[in-house]
């Protein structure tokens, strides 16, 4: 095959699509900026959500609804403050579930001790954290690296080695120590385990001197890693399906409140699996309990906590049954206008407090039940935004008609570029507006004007055509970047005519001689 | 041999800004390393926790050496950017064109000379000479933790994308296109690669785009240049 | 092989919307001197990129040495040697080392003694640069870059430009040497008449993008003359005679400028239109082409032009 032909046959639809995707690009950008300055949508329902509402039934909806361990309910109704070290000094009012007003003062005088349940350690990484690190940038790819301290300096560092999937360590001084990994520690590559797939990590330090200890969750099994000690021990690992979420309470070494606790509670570690079930794992004494929960709770809220006499458990019903996920249902303006017609209803709702005795199954013991009121869901005021999106590329419409999941899907992934242009195809797409249309077609007229006169190949140009209608004004820019070729008056029949052909694509005629002179000298033979 | 003294050529007249860029990214990355290998500044950076404390995992990153990668990454693009505008744009404003195609020998050939003395430029200027401050950060003893294997291969890709902005420069400086200033669309195409580029974090896809981005430009820059009038 | 090494059919070239060349035809023989002259815009350039594929014609086709413009090869390029407008040479190169990268392009034919006895003939030195060097100077040397390949063909695109009397002297001399030597062609462009008067035995006219004249010198000095007529009486309103490409008129005085003219038709005509004296006027090549080219219905530019 002649080199050349590939060449031209990437060179030339390269150019198009690249000279295309530029044009887009900037076409954004001057709608972005457009959009920025003449949008004027404003919020003015933060201050009032931050205060504890005056009506009854919106401050029911509004406090949390703690349990004692006798099973008492209160609803507590806090003042929102926005960091964490203003909420003991934030106002507070405790109810009783009759409406009577139990007790106000400030959060850090308040005289009852509630259950405190197993929550996500805050400071955990979030899936891809690893990817994160390792990301290709200017500043070149960081790494985990995890210290071990003295009273006087550091002494060791212990660095995660994504390839390898295990720790590697090194003397601060100078010289390798040995591997972590699921096995435990070695001084030999070869001895030491992978650990697997790695959703996510959070760590914390023990008494002084302080060392890092961390808890390594993989898809199935949970570790504990104590970097000073050089020990790995297995806490959990998973009988059936995936690890899907995992919560601590008193796990770890950390004054977790701030004065004598009532409540002795034992080390819990919550781990629900895919398939619904919720592991608990207890120490002093060590235990493994596994509960099945009935399945129409709604697994993101149970909570466990454990306490050295009960094991209990609380969820929270309602009759709200929302929307399947986004990659089931498609249709995320339907999903949107579920949601807004939903939440124009009032919704039942119901807070239950069980214990759960050493076979996994659970005791109703409180429950409080209550209706949340109506709330109306304001909707962004797009109009601007509308008629800014009437040159966007028809295209962008006709990707959301053939892949709206996908691409729904692709702008929640949080690393990458690609959801970036996803979510330009997403947020900038006409939604099927005929004054797109119109513009689409005018373009395209406006393309067939140009070109008529300098068409080399019907079949080009249609190509042309095509373009511009699907991309609008981008498209039109790109035709006319690659096509602006000069034309001439045709000498013969005075119409319009390119240069790209030898004759007139009018009359068919070629380019005359020019006039002769009686004195020209024309005489060589 | 004419390729070969074509390529002499290109390389005499590119030796002061590769000298120019290698000399930046010598001292600069040395001093880098010089500071980051410093006692005060790593026992900074490896810093002791209090105790019963939870420990954020953004804590525990890690920083070999901060700033050497954009040291790197600078030094690139600036070299690419003259070696582009030196090669392709200013033969035209200076009108030597004509006295280079009239050269015995195919415009292919006084191409490929061209390319290939940037690809050698860039590599003995910013790839050796990073390969080198890596060698060198890399010495027992130097750092606590010695820089990982995986950054020698992010530098050079670095240097690739260097590369493709040079191929871009080219482009644009070949390009006879006037409107809406689609002249520059080689350049623009180059930064968009290196935007592209930055956020994936399998090298296997950052090797992936350079490749597919060198073969569009190169293709381009041949077609571009085989059929343009000089 | 062709006997002719130049050969043009209807090249046409625009620029845009503009015409720069129209249907350029022209067939140059091997051994022929040629001088192309126009005035400034007329194409002459534009029709030597053309010749050696540094443009792409919009009609039309033209051939070197028996081989499409478009398609030169190595080895035809290696047989033709080209000045280009303004001598543009590598600037930060000494003489020597451009040598030296000029005959890495042609092996076997680089003719090392001629390069230095012209470097030698024009006072240069092998370690002075490019870019230090005066514009005669780099003229001298790419003319001595050109010729040290002996080549068959030597196009130059107004190689004089710029120089001075003593240079252009040398330059030309250095030109006859060579022609007279081993006789190629040579095909030249130039505003100074008086260099393609001394070297030249043919003319092609360029005016506009349309070749006028392409015949030898001798018959373009023949046939361009200016005739100087006095009157008694009233002049005629009209002149009518074969050949007039046009006319100037004072008191009593008629300047006729004629194209392919003979005598007889002059006398003829001045019998007949009352004219009571008249003379040809001795005319150099540099003013036949002045005339040749001359707008119709010129304005004058200062006053004094009247008397």
């Amino acid at each position: 095959m002649n080199r050349c032909h590939i060449v031209t046959w990437i060179a030339s639809p390269a150019g198009v699509v690249i000279t295309l995707v530029m044009l887009l690009f900037a076409l954004l950008f001057v709608q972005n900026m457009v959009t920025i300055y003449t949008s004027s949508y404003t919020d003015k329902d933060i201050v009032s959500s931050m205060r504890i509402p005056d009506d009854p039934n919106e401050r029911i909806t509004r406090s949390a609804k703690n349990f004692l361990p006798d099973g008492t309910v209160h609803l507590v109704s806090q003042e929102y403050k926005y960091r964490s070290f203003e909420r003991d000094y934030s106002n507070e009012q405790i109810y009783d579930v009759n409406g009577t007003l139990l007790w106000k003062g400030l959060h850090r005088d308040c005289p009852y001790e509630y259950l405190s349940w197993a929550e996500e350690p805050m400071n955990s990484s979030y899936e891809g954290f690893i990817q994160y690190l390792v990301t290709f940038g200017v500043e070149l790819s960081q790494t985990l690296e995890v210290p071990v301290s003295s009273s006087e300096r550091t002494e060791e560092v212990w660095r995660y080695d994504p390839s390898a999937d295990l720790f590697v360590g090194y003397r601060f001084k100078g010289g390798k120590i040995g591997y972590i990994g699921s096995t435990g520690f070695t001084e030999k590559r070869t001895e030491a385990g992978t650990f697997g797939k790695l959703p996510s990590f959070a760590s914390w330090t023990n008494e002084a001197p302080a060392s890092v200890i961390m808890l390594w969750q993989t898809d199935k099994c949970i570790y504990q890693i104590d970097f000073a000690k050089h020990q790995v021990e297995k806490v959990f690992e998973s009988p059936q399906d995936n690890i899907e979420s995992v919560k601590l309470h008193h796990w770890r070494v950390i004054p977790e409140v701030s004065k004598t606790p009532a409540i002795r509670y034992r080390p819990l570690m919550h781990c629900a699996t895919k398939d619904g079930k919720h592991h608990l794992i207890m120490r002093e004494p060590n235990e493994i309990l596994t509960v099945d929960v009935p399945r129409e709770w709604d697994s993101r809220s149970v909570k466990f906590a454990a306490t050295d006499s009960d094991v209990f458990v609380r969820c929270t019903k309602s009759d709200f049954r929302p929307p399947v996920q986004r990659e089931q249902s498609p249709k995320a303006w339907e999903q949107y206008l579920y949601l807004r017609e939903y939440n124009s209803k009032p919704q039942k709702r119901s807070e239950q407090l069980y214990k759960v005795d050493d076979k996994g199954g659970l005791e109703l013991i409180a429950r409080f039940d209550w209706v949340r009121p109506p709330h109306e869901v304001r909707i962004r005021d797009d109009w601007v935004k509308a008629q800014i999106c009437t040159v966007s590329p028809p295209a962008y419409d006709l990707a959301w008609y053939l892949f709206e999941g996908e691409l729904l899907r692709i702008k929640d992934v949080r690393t990458g570029v690609m959801p970036g242009y996803a979510g330009i195809v997403v947020d900038w797409r006409p939604r099927y507006n005929p004054t797109n249309w119109v513009f689409s077609i005018t373009m395209m007229i406006v393309s067939f004007l140009h070109g008529w006169s300098r068409r080399n190949s019907l079949a080009r140009l249609i190509f042309w055509l095509v373009l511009v209608g699907l991309f609008n004004l981008a498209g039109l820019l790109t035709y006319l970047a690659m096509n602006h070729t000069p034309v001439i008056k045709c000498p013969v029949c005075g119409k319009k005519r390119g240069l790209e052909r030898v004759d007139c694509v009018r009359c068919g005629s070629v380019l005359p001689q020019p006039e002769r002179k009686k004195t020209d000298l024309i005489l060589a033979g | 041999m004419k390729f070969l003294t074509l390529m002499k050529k290109e390389l005499r007249e590119c030796l002061p800004w590769m000298v120019a860029a290698a000399a930046v990214l010598l001292v600069f990355g040395t001093l880098e390393l010089w500071t980051k290998a410093d006692p005060a500044a790593v026992g900074y950076r490896y810093r002791s926790f209090p105790p019963l404390s939870e420990v954020d995992s953004y804590e525990l990153i890690g920083y070999p050496y901060d700033d050497i990668g954009p040291i790197v990454f600078l030094s690139a693009m600036g070299l690419a950017l003259a070696l582009g505008v030196r090669q392709f744009w200013t033969d035209q404003y200076t009108r030597m064109w004509g006295f280079l195609l009239h050269r015995s020998t195919g415009r292919n050939v006084i191409l490929a000379a061209k390319i290939s003395s940037g690809l050698v430029a860039m590599t003995v200027a910013v790839g050796f000479v990073w390969t080198y401050l890596f060698w060198y950060a890399g010495r027992d003893g130097f750092l606590p933790v010695p820089p990982p294997a995986r950054h020698l291969i992010e530098g050079w890709l670095l240097v690739a994308e260097g590369f493709v902005v040079y191929l871009g420069t080219a482009l644009a400086g070949l390009s006879k296109a006037r409107w809406y200033t689609t002249k520059l669309v080689g350049i623009a195409f180059a930064l968009w690669v290196v935007v592209t580029i930055a956020g994936l974090w399998k090298l296997a896809w950052v090797i992936a785009v350079i490749a597919i981005s060198v073969a569009i430009l190169l293709c381009w820059i041949v077609e571009t240049f085989l059929k343009r009038e000089f | 092989m062709s006997e002719m090494v130049l050969q043009t059919e209807g090249l046409t070239k625009y620029y845009g919307g503009k015409l720069a060349l129209d249907h350029f035809t022209i067939r140059i023989p091997r051994g022929c001197i040629c001088g192309f002259v126009g005035r400034n815009g007329s194409g002459k350039t534009t029709a030597i990129k053309l010749l050696l594929g540094f443009l792409n014609p919009t009609a039309g086709s033209s051939q070197v040495l028996g081989c499409n413009s478009q398609q030169l090869t190595p080895a035809i390029r290696q047989r033709i040697g080209y000045v280009s407008e303004g001598h543009r040479l590598i600037r930060w190169m000494t003489i020597a080392e451009i040598a030296k990268f000029q005959r890495a392009f042609f092996p076997g034919q680089w003719d090392i003694k001629l390069f230095w006895d012209m470097i030698e003939y024009f006072d240069l030195s092998k370690k002075q640069k490019i870019k230090y060097l005066s514009n005669g100077q780099r003229a001298q040397v790419s003319l001595a870059l050109a010729l040290a390949p002996n080549p068959e063909l030597l196009i130059m695109d107004d190689p004089t430009l710029g120089l001075d009397a003593a240079i252009r002297r040398q330059f030309l001399e250095g030109m006859i040497g060579l022609i007279m030597w081993q006789g190629r062609t040579i095909f030249f462009s130039s505003h100074i008449l008086g260099d393609v008067e001394r070297v030249a035995d043919r003319i092609v006219v360029l005016d506009k993008g349309v070749v006028r004249a392409d015949c030898s010198l001798e018959q373009f000095r023949n046939a361009v003359k200016k005739v100087r007529c006095r009157f008694t009486g009233p002049i005629l309103p009209k002149v009518n005679i074969d050949g007039l490409l046009h006319f100037r008129q004072s008191a009593d005085e008629l300047e006729l400028v004629l194209v392919g003219t003979d005598d007889k038709e002059i006398a003829d005509w001045a019998g007949s239109s009352g004219v009571v004296e008249y003379r040809a006027v001795n005319m150099n090549l540099e003013d036949q082409f002045i005339e040749y080219t001359a707008p119709a219905g010129r304005m004058k530019l200062f006053q004094w032009e009247e008397k």
